[in-house]
């Protein structure tokens, strides 16, 4: 083994030792015990290695609210998957044609489900205010709890901008036959902004991931997809600048 | 999967995976996102975790198909970035001077390409011996070395830019004071 081939392996050494007993490394670094330009080499190698290490440990820290967010995650309460069960995989099985027969029919005479119809009806609602069906404490780990024990889909993401908003009511509409959930959070100077989430699949031109806003007579929005949900802020009481604060 | 088993989780790899996805997407809210959603996914899909032990690895290589399904998304939908406006910068302190060492080496990691990133992040921060990089980024061992080196190289040469940047930029700022203390005492 050259020096250079020992430089190869010895570069995936680990800064913080634990490579040590990898069988892989041990030709090589008895080969740095023998020459002590590769011993030096290495030393140096590792003593570099272990300050860059040490320095994205200390920079790449996590926001100190995701543990706690995280830990929460937890207590989500999933519904039992009833399709799973042998019993009903049958009567699944007959029903299975009949339903994509009437669902080919009943989509075949709607309007498709555009962003800019969904967008106008939320920011009409949150303009015309929404009644809450529910009084749900103002903490999101209750809200996603409510959800689940009510076999609603606790899965969405809020985003960090209201992570630390106080949540005064929250609802579920349905919207052309899709569940959309709108949580309403009270923001400084008696604002107020709802969080509004539909299944990502429901629309079929779903906003990117980032951010589109829009300003309508009344209400500024902020939409944008993530993963298998479209989210929407909207403000009947802000304007688009504040909203854009936000991000 | 038991809520102990998803507490020691979050406790042990939680900032191991928000760094990763952080060294992947360069965005504080994307990172905590993609660390959210792998988390979320230990919880619904964690039974197909049997071995406790290989949660980790799970983890992370959950975290980097996520962040891959999203890149797949974002080259299918074009869309624009909104630019973000940059404070004025204020002297710097001593304190702030640690931090901007610190900076120094992650923003010279997120100039890397994404292939190199990874790997370097995995090696660095997270404890992640060559062959399981190679598992959770799906590439061959051969591949993680090759890159590896490669990675650290143009890394050192971005940090070694930056020093000498930074050792000029102070030599300007002491001539400019001493030039000053000149012009007010005459």
């Amino acid at each position: 083994m050259t020096n250079e081939e020992a430089k190869l392996i010895l570069q995936a050494y680990s800064p913080n030792g634990r490579s040590a007993s990898d069988p892989n490394f041990q030709a090589a670094l008895n080969q740095a015990r023998c020459n002590q330009e590769l011993a030096d080499w290495f030393a140096n190698e590792q003593s570099v290695d272990s300050r860059i290490s040490k320095s994205l440990t200390r920079s790449l820290k996590p926001p100190t609210n995701l543990k706690s967010l995280l830990l929460a995650q937890k207590v989500i309460v999933r519904p039992v998957a009833w399709w799973r069960k042998r019993s009903h995989q049958l009567a699944l099985a007959g029903c299975a044609a009949l339903v994509t027969i009437f669902v080919a029919v009943h989509f075949w005479h709607r309007d498709p489900l555009e962003f800019a119809a969904y967008r106008q009806a939320m920011s009409e609602s949150v303009a015309e205010g929404i009644e809450p069906i529910a009084e749900v404490p103002p903490d999101l780990l209750q809200v996603r709890r409510w959800f689940a024990e009510n076999k609603l889909d606790a899965g969405f993401m809020v985003p960090r901008v209201l992570n630390g908003g106080a949540i005064s009511n929250c609802s579920v509409v349905d919207w052309r036959g899709k569940k959309v959930y709108i949580i309403c959070y009270r923001l400084e100077n008696h604002q107020s902004a709802h969080l509004v989430v539909i299944d990502r699949s429901a629309l079929k031109d779903a906003p990117p991931e980032s951010p589109v806003f829009d300003q309508s007579d009344k209400v500024a929005t902020v939409s944008w997809s993530r993963g298998s949900h479209t989210y929407m802020i909207a403000s009947a009481s802000g304007i688009l600048p504040d909203l854009m604060k936000l991000f | 999967m038991k809520d102990s088993d998803y507490e020691d989780a979050v406790v042990n790899f939680y900032e191991g995976l928000y760094a990763f996805g952080f060294s992947l997407t360069g965005k504080e809210d994307d990172a905590s996102e993609l660390t959210q959603e792998t988390f979320y996914r230990l919880l619904t899909r964690g039974a197909m975790v049997r071995d406790v032990s290989k949660i980790k690895s799970w983890l992370f290589t959950t975290l980097y198909r996520i962040f891959l399904s999203w890149e797949q998304r974002r080259s299918a939908l074009p869309h624009f970035e909104i630019s973000s406006v940059e404070d004025q910068l204020s002297p710097v302190t001593p304190k702030q001077m640690d931090v901007l060492l610190d900076n120094a080496v992650s923003d010279s990691l997120l100039e890397l390409e994404e292939r190199y990133r990874a790997p370097l992040i995995l090696f660095y921060l997270n404890d992640h011996s060559y062959q399981e990089i190679a598992s959770i980024l799906a590439v061959p061992i051969g591949t993680v070395m090759s890159r590896l080196s490669r990675a650290k190289i143009m890394l050192r040469q971005r940090l070694a830019a930056r020093a000498i940047g930074s050792k000029t930029s102070s030599k300007i700022t002491h001539l400019q004071s001493q030039l000053d203390s000149v012009s007010r005492a005459l």
